[in-house]
């Protein structure tokens, strides 16, 4: 312990890295820096924002030590500074938490999860291009929703990707009314339902009547069999709806614009409500076969707001038929 | 309940009478279902088709299909829905027919529609007649609750909705229950608006707004012995937007919800017809309802069936 003491009364003499109001600032700075990092961040020792832990085991640790750690005395911390320590990192804590999103005080299930029921939309144009692209016919622009944008393709992807880029008319598996696979069925510029229920977060789509059936009930994922909207497992990370979704045929696109991935697919969407009428939506995408590291959208989801709103039909496999057929419902008579 | 006034109303005598029969909510002994958190009977779960039985008293005389029509099924079948075939059947086969009123057990088509039907039936290897769930257009209703080995249900309820989940080309429907009206009459849904409420323990559901193109009844279990003629299964069986469906889901017991359904449409029957029988059965504890992806392994059919590459045809539609 004693070289340990020579470097509190070095650490004591240093300028704090930032100014630090808070009481326990100080002790904090005066014994747990110099492992634990500024405000922290961890070094040596691990991390403590955000801190996992209450007062009384923290201070156990403190007292008894907890593997590298050794044990503080009362005479270097007391209990009162190590509770102010406590409070400090806490401080810490929901500054860093509370930084990209406001905590959510909208409704709440009577499990206590947020309560998601309701029409939702996205109002972007990612489900024509997912990355920033100007207008075209029909095509309105925009800044894109890849973090970075940037889809970190392999070579030979990237190629493909132009290859069904030049095709997209045709190749696109929506415009054959296939089901727009995960996560392009949340971004199609249609309304969404979500049904929730104490075993499952159900999904429906105006989109050809698409249906995702989320369980949260802490099931895995099913037999090896393959879908084109996968199978999805949910989980309720605090005020978060984390879904999983893999076993995914590898026959559906991100957008219009050809991008694309493999039946290997696997995708983690973190639905977090902000308010009563707003979702962050992020989604990673992960999939060797096709991309070198995972990547990420991000965009917000909106609560309709419509009285008397309800989600109607886009039924596109009636407008193939009737392309093929050469005639328009009103003519179709007894089909 | 338009449409069984309507019943009333419009064939005076008997009907009025057969109404308390088919009623299975309220009455002394009959099951008493359990509850909601929030006070309404609890439909909730998962479901398997329930009663195969015919849909018409089978008439040898007065349908047959014309010389060389196409009678084969040709609905696609997944293998996910394969009955095993070890286990008990849960299901009893009944041999009364669906129709319980008109009391021949007749669908009362108006002539003209009867022949219309026939037509239809004749003329199923062209693309513009064939059966629209083989086409994967939605099931419309009821026929989205009649029996087929490869559709499964799930029931759910929130405060204020019944929703109902079919396997069978994901289709599902929102129930609301507050008493609102139906969606303006230009708007047109495959599956209808459901509008609901509950009477006594019993479901009750109006649908309109239908399209044009589904039919209004049809399954994939003729009677055995039925002659290869009579028309069982009510396929074929077209409405016009006209069509208006009331419907009461009742659970028999813990395990069987009732279905009792009356179909109107002044342009095609000659009065309001009901059809009952036990439609769902509960589903064993680990049931799930799999995608059904249908129109996705269609487009070879489609372009043998009309010589056209559905991508080529997408292209030309657009352009």
């Amino acid at each position: 312990m004693r070289s340990l003491f020579a470097v509190y009364i070095v650490l004591a003499m240093m300028p704090a890295a930032a100014a630090q109001d808070h009481a326990g600032a100080d002790p904090y700075q005066r014994v747990c820096q110099l492992c634990h990092g500024s405000e922290g961040r961890g070094d040596l020792g691990p991390t403590l924002v955000p801190l996992g832990f209450d007062a009384d085991y923290v201070l156990a640790v403190v007292r008894e030590g907890y593997s590298q750690m050794p044990p503080i005395s009362r005479r270097e911390l007391s209990d009162d500074d190590v509770r102010q320590v406590v409070a400090y990192l806490e401080s810490l804590s929901s500054e860093t938490a509370s930084a990209p999103a406001l905590s959510y005080d909208g409704p709440r299930t009577a499990a206590g999860r947020p309560d998601l029921n309701g029409i939702w939309q996205v109002l972007s144009t990612a489900a024509w291009d997912i990355r920033a692209h100007n207008a075209q016919d029909g095509v309105p622009a925009g800044l894109g929703v890849v973090e970075g944008n940037d889809i970190p393709y392999q070579e030979w992807a990237a190629t493909q990707q132009q290859a069904n880029y030049a095709s997209r008319m045709t190749a696109d598996p929506v415009r054959k009314c296939y089901l727009p696979g995960v996560p392009r069925t949340t971004y199609m510029p249609f309304p969404f339902r979500i049904l929730q229920t104490p075993d499952h977060v159900i999904m429906t789509y105006e989109f050809a009547h698409v249906v995702r059936i989320i369980y949260t009930d802490g099931s895995p994922h099913p037999l090896p069999n393959d879908f084109w909207m996968g199978d999805s497992r949910g989980h309720w990370d605090e005020d978060t709806l984390v879904v999983d979704t893999t076993h995914f045929n590898g026959q559906t696109w991100f957008d219009a614009a050809g991008n694309f991935h493999s039946d290997t697919l696997h995708v983690v969407e973190r639905y977090t409500p902000t308010s009563s009428y707003h979702i962050d939506y992020e989604v990673t995408i992960e999939d060797p076969n096709v991309f070198t590291r995972p990547w990420t959208m991000r965009m917000p989801l909106y609560r309709r707001m419509e009285e008397g709103l309800q989600l109607l039909d886009y039924d596109c496999v009636d407008f193939i038929l009737q392309s093929l057929t050469r005639q328009g419902p009103e003519e179709g008579g007894a089909r | 309940m338009r449409a069984r006034s309507f019943a009333c109303i419009a064939t005076v005598m008997a009907p009025c009478l057969l109404a308390p029969m088919f009623a299975y909510g309220g009455q002394d002994g009959a099951y008493e279902p359990p509850r909601t958190q929030w006070g309404d009977p609890d439909l909730r779960g998962h479901y398997l088709p329930g009663a195969y039985q015919p849909m018409e008293t089978p008439a040898n005389d007065s349908w047959r299909p014309p010389e060389g029509a196409n009678r084969g099924q040709g609905a696609a079948f997944s293998r996910f829905f394969e009955p095993d075939p070890d286990a008990p059947p849960r299901a009893a086969r009944v041999t009364t027919p669906m129709v319980v009123d008109p009391p021949d057990g007749r669908i009362p088509f108006q002539p003209w529609a009867a022949e219309q039907r026939g037509e239809v039936m004749a003329r199923q290897d062209d693309l513009e007649y064939l059966d629209p769930r083989v086409k994967c257009l939605p099931s419309a209703l009821p026929r989205a609750h009649l029996p087929v080995g490869y559709n499964t249900y799930q029931i759910e309820q929130i405060p204020g909705y019944v929703v109902m989940l079919y396997e069978w080309n994901h289709l599902y429907r929102y129930i609301p229950l507050d008493g609102r009206p139906h969606v303006n009459a230009d708007i047109r849904l495959g599956m209808g608006d459901s509008r609901g409420h509950w009477e006594g323990n019993t479901l009750v559901v109006d649908v309109t707004n239908f399209t044009e193109n589904t039919w209004v009844v049809g399954h994939g279990a003729p009677p055995e012995g039925a002659p290869a003629s009579a028309l069982t299964t009510g396929h074929g069986a077209f409405h016009s937007d006209e069509l208006h469906v009331v419907e009461r889901f009742t659970l028999r017991d813990a395990d069987t919800i009732h279905y009792e359904v009356t179909i109107e449409d002044p342009q095609v029957f000659t009065q309001p017809w009901t059809i009952a029988f036990d439609a769902l059965v509960r589903a064993p504890e680990d049931h799930m309802l799999f995608e059904y992806a249908c129109h996705e392994g269609n487009g070879r059919n489609i372009s043998l069936m009309t010589g056209t590459d559905i991508d080529a045809a997408r292209v030309h539609a657009t352009r």
